[in-house]
């Protein structure tokens, strides 16, 4: 996100957005989807802001690929022959072809200049990639991947024929002077809709079908395109796949006619699409168009944290080798995690739960502050200084299941008043200041929920703040798991939310966020102890249709994480009957283990005010906007 | 690049002047509720002859009644019109007093109390009009005194482009976002618009020289972005200097559009915002401008005016050539 930062190292730009692709190959990962990714199917890679969707489309181009160091970069360059385009998208161009349209105009005019400008665009990228393969960099230590050789006739001729059928006039018969006069037609493209606005609306249908340049198929356009450098190239049945990120920006017909085109368009062209997850209207034209054998689905996120661990810690690695740092010594540079303690406490040869361990410690000391745990304890008959050689397995796997429930507890409880009679039903917080229990190298990758823009942002920063003995104390980590917070709660207020109560206004999806979060703090830390308290939810009938949309666009956002069943769809349409948890960075905010805990239905955690009540007006209106 | 223009601009310092006030066609100022909506009419609008305040048609209260009464008692012609129908109105508005004169236009803008969308809308009629005439428009502002402000609501109901006018354009949108942010006492307001816009290069102006304690309030309400951001992206502005801001920031967007695309958050003064939407007329449609706002949902509060009137001129002329005649 955040070029310009402090220190540069590969990893110092933690958006893959606008990094080149060489630069996006220096820092490349490949998680376990790559290997899906690149397969000869159209694929679409779902998951949530800065999963990573962007960097694997970016690593299937030319440029990326030559670039990419990676021990297994041979065997995937190997794989890939065809040419990947990659085709942007983003929020504020999306909102400056909205705005290009004037309000004025019919829906279908608005719709064909904003599908001319995105046309326009996408033949520029196609002609980008066609650009790195003939002209590539002379740098060195490159590793070739389809390059093609063209004589300067050829590529001229080349760029006559295509200038001929995409009606451009190129002044300079090379394939950069084509990619100029390309960026040139979207000035003109503004231009004949400034210009329309203020002419009269009579005549607009006639001015607007005479303007060829409007009615272009993009499509079409890349096919003429594929044919004549196949024919001048003598490069036979070349293969080209279309990366389009974030397919939810993109003008409605031209996602139309991708999502149509899987089908049935030339076997030449693959399309690979990333999208969130939450979409209404492209799920269902998804599924309308075409049964699901036929392309590959790919979540990026990560509903178990242990899924993310092994590519958490490959990346992580890389990063420190990066710095020269022996990329094995992430334990010690950061600790254990409490919530997810080596299987051994090997320095001091302890074992788990025994006297003098960490957790037996907790254990101890949540039991004289909190009494329905202790209750808990002693309708188990669970003798404390036995923990660790409990042969019943049942007995023993309960302790071992509570002890990331008795680590908060232990921390964020203050101890019952020992005068109050036993069944405390309402525990006191304590402030969160001065604890430092999310730290530790694994709690590093379950807070980052395996997101790479995070991870890497966060973990560069910490590496920046390492003490003389090469370790990055609890107290530094905690700072910057709080900043990363801040910054993503400051964002959630962006994301408008339906109102929640009557008619006040909300903080974005954050309102909704901080009233679910609440009530699991509840359950978890305030309520008498139970050993599996409900911390994750399912969108049941009760929850109030408003709430449906911002669910959704908390899931896009990150601050929800769907949990979906072995049966479930990847991309929804609607977060009814789905399982969700909080992002686990959200989780100090709340007090909450790092641990997906059990679900209970969404409508129990709502206000009653919120639950079953009917749609009013406003909340109408709201949805209508959205 | 697009080079259909149909009108220049010039941008130049203003100073506070006795006699050049009574040289004004017309004064507009917006009719709100706080104090100083009329400061600026009290000092500068008895010298001149034709007088408008725009009333907003909601949040009647604070100070709200009292500037109606001084407004008519001043001789103002109030007009009170819903945001969707402004820039109709102040198109028309302008159209009827070019026609009573054949000379240049002198208007004198007092954007103390109008909104960010509302000062947006004020320049694309002045843009609109100018095809045919020559404008010179004085944009003034009462800068206040410092008071605590009211809890913030958090609450960001819009937050997009100030208008379709300037939501920007770019040639290359494979270019990356560069956001320009002005950032003012909002809470993680700027923070919050930054992770939004994902930009690749950040600079973030900060407001001083006013009061010590709006300084220190900025500050506070943005602590996270010293964080994120080394001290060279940080650019400090005097609010009393528009025309250095808008240098500065003519100076960012120009160097911006050379492999990006600039996007202006204008938080903090309304001169400030002001300044951000002229850099964006003179590099026009390029740079976007955007308004990260709390809507209705914000608490009206007072503003006191502390005595000070900044400005910035500007003179809006068709091109020859252009259609206009």
């Amino acid at each position: 996100m955040i070029s310009n930062a402090k220190v540069a190292y590969p990893f110092e730009s933690f958006n893959a957005r606008y990094l080149n692709p060489s630069q996006v190959a220096s820092s490349f990962v490949p998680p376990s989807q790559y290997e899906q990714l690149v397969k000869h199917r159209h694929t679409v890679v779902v998951g949530p802001r800065g999963s990573g969707k962007t960097t694997l489309l970016k690593m299937l181009q030319g440029e990326a690929l030559e670039a990419w160091q990676h021990p297994s970069a041979n065997e995937y360059r190997n794989k890939i022959n065809y040419t990947g385009v990659f085709i942007p998208a983003d929020r504020s161009w999306k909102d400056q072809i909205d705005a290009l349209s004037n309000k004025k105009f019919s829906a279908e005019h608005r719709s064909l200049f904003s599908v001319a400008s995105f046309t326009t665009h996408v033949l520029r990228s196609f002609i980008s990639a066609i650009i790195y393969r003939v002209h590539p960099p002379q740098t060195k230590g490159l590793n070739l991947h389809r390059r093609v050789v063209l004589s300067s006739k050829q590529e001229a001729l080349f760029v006559k024929k295509l200038s001929d059928s995409w009606l451009l006039s190129s002044h300079v018969p090379s394939l950069t002077g084509l990619n100029f006069a390309l960026a040139t037609r979207l000035s003109k493209i503004k231009m004949l809709s400034s210009q329309e606005s203020s002419l009269d609306e009579k005549d607009r249908g006639h001015r607007l079908a005479n303007e060829k340049i409007l009615h272009l198929s993009f499509l079409d356009c890349i096919v003429e395109a594929m044919d004549l450098f196949e024919d001048i190239s003598r490069e036979r049945n070349a293969k080209w796949a279309l990366l389009f990120d974030e397919l939810e920006i993109v003008p409605e017909l031209i996602r139309e006619t991708v999502i149509r085109s899987m089908r049935s368009v030339d076997q030449r062209i693959l399309f690979k699409l990333s999208l969130s997850p939450f979409n209404t209207d492209i799920k269902t034209s998804v599924d309308s168009v075409m049964p699901s054998h036929d392309y590959d689905v790919l979540p990026l996120w990560y509903p178990r944290k242990e899924d993310s661990y092994p590519f958490c810690r490959e990346l992580l690695s890389l990063m420190l080798k990066a710095r020269g740092i022996n990329e094995n010594s992430s334990d010690t540079i950061f600790g254990p995690s409490e919530f997810d303690p080596p299987k051994r406490d090997r320095k001091n040869h302890v074992p788990d739960y025994s006297p003098g361990s960490k957790q037996h410690a907790r254990i101890i000391s949540l039991s004289k502050k909190d009494k329905s745990f202790n209750r808990y304890l002693q309708n188990l008959k669970i003798d404390l200084n036995q923990l660790h050689i409990i042969k019943d397995s049942e007995r023993a796997s309960d302790i071992r299941k509570i002890i990331s429930i008795v680590i908060v507890r232990d921390e964020f409880r203050k101890a019952d008043n020992s005068n109050e009679i036993l069944n405390v039903k309402n525990g006191k917080l304590r402030s969160r200041k001065g604890i430092h229990v999310y730290g530790g190298v694994k709690s590093l990758f379950a807070i980052t929920e395996g997101n790479p823009r995070l991870f890497i942002g966060m973990v560069d920063h910490l590496l920046d703040q390492r003490q003389p003995n090469n370790k990055v104390p609890l107290s530094i980590q905690t700072a910057e798991i709080e900043n990363a917070e801040r910054r993503f709660r400051a964002f959630l207020k962006t994301i408008p939310c339906a109102p929640l109560k009557g008619r006040q206004p909300t903080r974005g999806v954050l309102t909704l966020i901080d009233i679910i979060g609440k009530a699991f703090l509840k359950r978890v830390i305030k309520d008498e102890f139970t050993p599996e308290p409900k911390g994750s939810f399912i969108v049941d009938s009760r929850t109030p249709p408003d709430l449906l949309e911002s669910l959704g666009q908390a899931l896009n956002a990150g601050a929800l994480v769907y949990v979906p069943d072995q049966e479930s769809d990847i991309v929804i349409n609607s977060a009814k009957g789905k399982r969700f948890r909080l992002s686990f960075l959200l989780a100090p905010n709340y007090y909450l283990p790092l641990t997906l805990l059990r679900p209970i239905d969404l409508s129990s955690l709502l206000p009653s005010s919120v639950v079953g009540k009917k749609t009013n007006c406003i909340q109408k209106s709201f949805l209508n906007n959205v | 690049m697009i080079k259909n223009m149909s009108y220049s601009i010039s941008i130049k310092p203003w100073l506070f002047n006795k006699q050049s006030a009574s040289k004004y066609d017309v004064i507009v100022a917006a009719l709100g509720y706080e104090k100083r909506a009329r400061f600026i009419s009290e000092k500068i609008g008895l010298y001149i002859n034709r007088k408008i305040a725009s009333a907003f048609p909601t949040r009647k209260v604070l100070s709200y009644f009292d500037n109606e009464a001084w407004f008519r008692n001043s001789g103002y012609k109030i007009e009170e019109v819903p945001d969707c129908e402004f820039k109709k109105w102040w198109v028309s508005e302008l159209d009827s007093i070019i026609k009573t004169t054949d000379k240049e236009l002198n208007l004198c803008v007092d954007i103390s109390s109008f909104t960010r969308f509302r000062t947006a809308v004020l320049i694309e009629g002045i843009l609109e009009v100018s095809k045919q005439k020559v404008i010179n428009a004085d944009f003034v502002y009462a800068p206040a005194e410092f008071s605590i402000p009211s809890e913030d609501p958090g609450v960001m109901e819009i937050c997009g482009p100030v208008t379709d006018k300037f939501a920007g354009w770019t040639d290359y949108p494979d270019y990356p976002v560069n956001a320009i942010i002005g950032i003012g006492y909002e809470p993680e307001k700027a923070v919050g618009v930054i992770e939004f816009l994902e930009p690749n290069k950040v600079w973030i102006l900060v407001p001083s020289g006013e009061d010590k304690n709006y300084d220190e309030r900025v500050r506070k309400a943005n602590r996270d972005l010293w964080d994120m951001f080394p001290p060279k992206q940080f650019i400090s502005y005097e609010v009393s200097n528009p025309y250095e801001y808008f240098m500065i920031l003519e100076g960012l967007v120009f160097g911006s559009l050379k492999n990006g695309r600039p996007i202006l958050v204008p938080f903090g003064p309304k001169m400030f915002a002001l300044c951000c939407l002229l850099v964006a007329c003179v590099h026009s449609p390029y740079p976007g401008v955007w308004r990260v706002s709390s809507g209705d949902a914000e608490e009206p509060c007072q503003r006191i005016a502390n005595g000070k009137i900044v400005g910035i001129r500007t003179k809006f002329s068709p091109v020859v050539g252009s259609g206009a005649s």
